[in-house]
């Protein structure tokens, strides 16, 4: 199982180089938004700066993400990558546990430096208002999930033949999924109802791969 | 241990409303080196696909190694070599990347014997599997499956793109990897030539069917190419079953009979005939012969 991870990572330096990229563009702004002596305050205690890079890093997350599920899925079957590997000590089930796994750590490697920036900031440098610290996790829980379920929708899409309607496909959907967060905010509706997607979209993906001709 | 490593029962597919394959039913015994034979779509790729669970059947079950396709297992993965048609390496990995990986993946790698594999190939490691020739990559993938120490081989037009010397050493290979206790081949070729000089049993498929399935010395034996001279007419109907093919000119009648024996022979008398003359046929005349138009098997044993 480690060697088909390792190979994953491998193949998908390039999403994994794009994902630190975001995660340092954002960082930059939050750590520049916490420097600056004159900055102001949103309600919740958390500088504006830090406040005004969620939109940019929900939507840049969620694109990537769908990205990277289609991208796994879409050029390992296209390049019969995948018919390659289940001829070898491998069954489709791990190659398709391989591809989760890398998945959940591509997101770990997207949103955790920009997590542990703010929580380090935060500590040591005391702010004037009360941060409102549950608002911040339930912000993280809903971006992980939705990024969860747009990584999930880019996999049941890369399966599909046509690149062409895959990424259009993509695209649509996902700004439609990340569209639930401004409808919904940042409650537990909107946990569970990423929560369900991602479950029924991981199914899907599990049963098209366990069937399809590779 | 199945005595059979290879079993097809009533394997139907279709593709797109298509029947590519109908209702075979094949065997393969261990120790045994099975040429399967049919033209170009004839569905010999499918078989093989449909074996390895890489492709799944309409109707019908296959199994190997005595595990159903679909549900083999790593161990089992593991025990069977695999080269399949056009060489579906990862193109863009470097030749020792994929050798590394291979060999990670792999339970059972023979070192030893994939450096000598490598060494007769002279194989270069540090390009790029694309930009090997055919024949390169065809030897890659023929070194990656034998490095495993295959219990069962598939090779599914292994040949296809190497020159003759290389082609050589490829059948001198798997004849020596035959050599070992109870391994298995199902070999697949447009190459017949290469087939009748390693194949023990011959399966041909002809219009979704399994129309032969026989030892290779079984169908030389049992399918005659025979040339009548009649001094009037020749009749319309030689009152013959299994009749694979049947010309007629004007005193002339040549007729490819199945399973000929002294009683046909008897039959073919009755309508006296001038002369009756044996044209020798080769492999290559008996699969031109079978894929005809046949649906029907002509040979079974």
């Amino acid at each position: 199982m480690w060697t088909l991870i390792k190979r994953e990572i491998k193949d998908n330096i390039i999403m994994f180089m794009l994902a630190v990229i975001l995660a340092g563009i954002c960082e930059a702004v939050v750590v520049s938004g916490f420097l600056r002596t004159d900055a102001e305050f949103a309600p919740v205690g958390i500088p504006m700066a830090v406040y005004m890079v969620f939109p940019f890093f929900i939507i840049s997350l969620c694109l990537l993400a769908t990205t990277m599920g289609g991208v796994q899925m879409y050029l390992d079957k296209n390049k019969k990558i995948s018919a390659f590997l289940s001829t070898m000590s491998v069954t489709r089930r791990r190659l398709l546990w391989a591809k989760m796994l890398v998945g959940i750590i591509w997101l770990i490697v997207a949103m955790l430096p920009l997590i542990a920036a703010e929580l380090f900031l935060f500590q040591v440098k005391p702010r004037l208002i009360p941060v409102d610290y549950s608002l911040l996790i339930r912000i993280y829980i809903v971006t992980g999930l939705c990024a969860l379920s747009c990584y999930l929708l880019g996999s049941n899409l890369g399966l599909g033949r046509n690149r062409i309607i895959a990424i259009l496909a993509g695209a649509f959907l996902c700004l439609i999924l990340i569209s639930l967060i401004v409808i919904k905010g940042f409650g537990a509706e909107i946990m569970l109802i990423f929560g369900i997607t991602s479950v029924a979209l991981a199914v899907r993906a599990w049963n098209a791969f366990m069937s399809i001709p590779l | 241990m199945s005595d059979y490593p290879i079993i097809t029962n009533n394997l139907t597919k279709f593709f797109d409303g298509r029947c590519v394959l109908d209702d075979i039913n094949l065997q393969v015994p261990r120790g045994c080196i099975y040429g399967l034979l049919g033209r170009n779509g004839a569905g010999k790729t499918t078989i093989i696909r449909i074996l390895l669970g890489t492709d799944s059947a309409t109707r019908g079950r296959t199994s190997l190694l005595g595990c159903d396709s679909q549900r083999l297992p790593a161990n089992l993965r593991g025990r069977i070599g695999y080269v399949a048609e056009g060489h579906n390496l990862i193109q863009h990995y470097k030749v020792i990347r994929l050798i590394k990986l291979c060999r990670d993946l792999s339970t059972t790698w023979n070192e030893g014997f994939f450096k000598s594999l490598i060494e007769t190939f002279r194989l270069p490691m540090d390009r790029k599997v694309s930009e090997l020739s055919t024949g390169m990559r065809a030897q890659l993938n023929l070194s990656l499956a034998m490095a495993i120490d295959p219990e069962l081989l598939i090779l599914d037009d292994p040949t296809l793109g190497l020159d003759t010397v290389a082609r050589r050493q490829f059948l001198e290979l798997a004849i020596d990897l035959l050599q070992k206790d109870g391994r298995t081949i199902l070999f697949s070729s447009h190459i017949l030539s290469d087939v009748e000089r390693i194949a023990e049993r011959i399966g041909i498929l002809a219009g979704g069917k399994l129309v032969v399935d026989c030892s290779l010395e079984e169908l030389k034996n049992r399918i005659k190419k025979l040339r009548l001279i009649f001094t009037d007419k020749p009749p319309d109907d030689l009152h013959l079953t299994e009749i694979i093919n049947q010309q007629i000119s004007e005193h002339e009648m040549t007729v490819t009979i199945a399973n000929f024996n002294q009683r046909k022979m008897s039959i073919l008398e009755t309508f006296k005939p001038q002369s009756v003359t044996e044209i020798p046929m080769s492999l290559e005349d008996i699969f031109i012969e079978c894929t005809r138009i046949n649906r029907q098997p002509i040979m079974e044993s």
